[in-house]
């Protein structure tokens, strides 16, 4: 009897993920993209020893949206290695750079102190974003109008 | 990015559910099988994504993912805590009668 019932078991977890993937779409359209990154990393671990391309997928965008680029272009690196003429994940790897380099050049006129520049690669990561802005982000955002004494900008952004 | 969710959140084959007769066999047995509730619930749950209705999609999903939290169990424990599975008598018998079949 144990067999059969653990067979049956076995056939609804491989369901599972499907119900999974198929609600973080729904949280994906809403735009809840914290949700949806749970349900994709959720159903990327239960299809850990056969990653599919569409779970995948889903979880690097939901990580580019979160202003995760590097996580983003790690899941698209194992998207590619499975399914290399994915072009979503071509595009999407091709986002993901974009957002890496702005928010590098940041980090590097942050370091030289070049606040113009480093509001503008943030300015402009921000715009490749489809969530909410990182709280992360933010800071950096307050902390460029602090050192450019814009105290009016940085108190807009703080609230 | 919204533009590629639009697409069915699932495979776009799926057959629509069929499972509005309140009397239908497959209703009966959706009550005491898990995998046909989960699996009418996540139907239920395309047709509401396609209608762009998606906090009621997330209910049904939700419900079809409750239906199938036991995972990753094996021995006794697992069968123990499998048979939360609201399965009557009844169903039992049907399922170890279609398991002899098989």
């Amino acid at each position: 009897m144990d067999a059969f019932v653990f067979s049956e078991f076995a056939e609804l977890n491989d369901k599972e993920p499907n119900y999974l993937t198929n609600r973080a779409a729904c949280y994906m359209a809403l735009k809840r993209y914290k949700a949806a990154l749970e349900d994709c990393q959720a159903a990327a671990h239960l299809q850990r020893e056969d990653p599919q391309p569409k779970t995948l997928l889903r979880l690097a965008r939901c990580q580019l949206a979160l202003g995760q680029p590097s996580q983003s272009r790690t899941t698209i690196a194992a998207l590619l290695a499975i399914d290399p003429n994915n072009t979503q994940a071509i595009g999407l790897r091709q986002k993901a750079s974009s957002l890496q380099d702005h928010l590098d050049r940041y980090h590097k006129c942050a370091n030289s102190g070049e606040w113009t520049m480093a509001r503008l690669a943030l300015e402009n990561a921000e715009r490749l974003i489809d969530g909410s802005i990182p709280v992360e982000w933010r800071c950096w955002k307050i902390d460029v109008e602090i050192r450019r004494r814009r105290w009016d900008a940085a108190t807009s952004t703080a609230t | 990015m919204n533009g590629h969710v639009n697409a069915d959140p699932s495979n776009s084959s799926e057959e629509e559910s069929e499972f509005s007769d309140a009397e239908s066999e497959e209703e009966i047995q959706s009550q005491e099988d898990p995998m046909v509730a989960a699996e009418q619930a996540k139907e239920a749950g395309n047709v509401q994504f396609k209608e762009q209705r998606y906090g009621n999609a997330i209910d049904l999903y939700t419900k079809a993912h409750g239906e199938c939290l036991v995972s990753d169990l094996s021995g006794p424990a697992g069968l123990l805590i499998g048979t939360r599975i609201r399965r009557t008598p009844l169903a039992w018998m049907r399922l170890f009668s279609r398991n002899l079949q098989n």
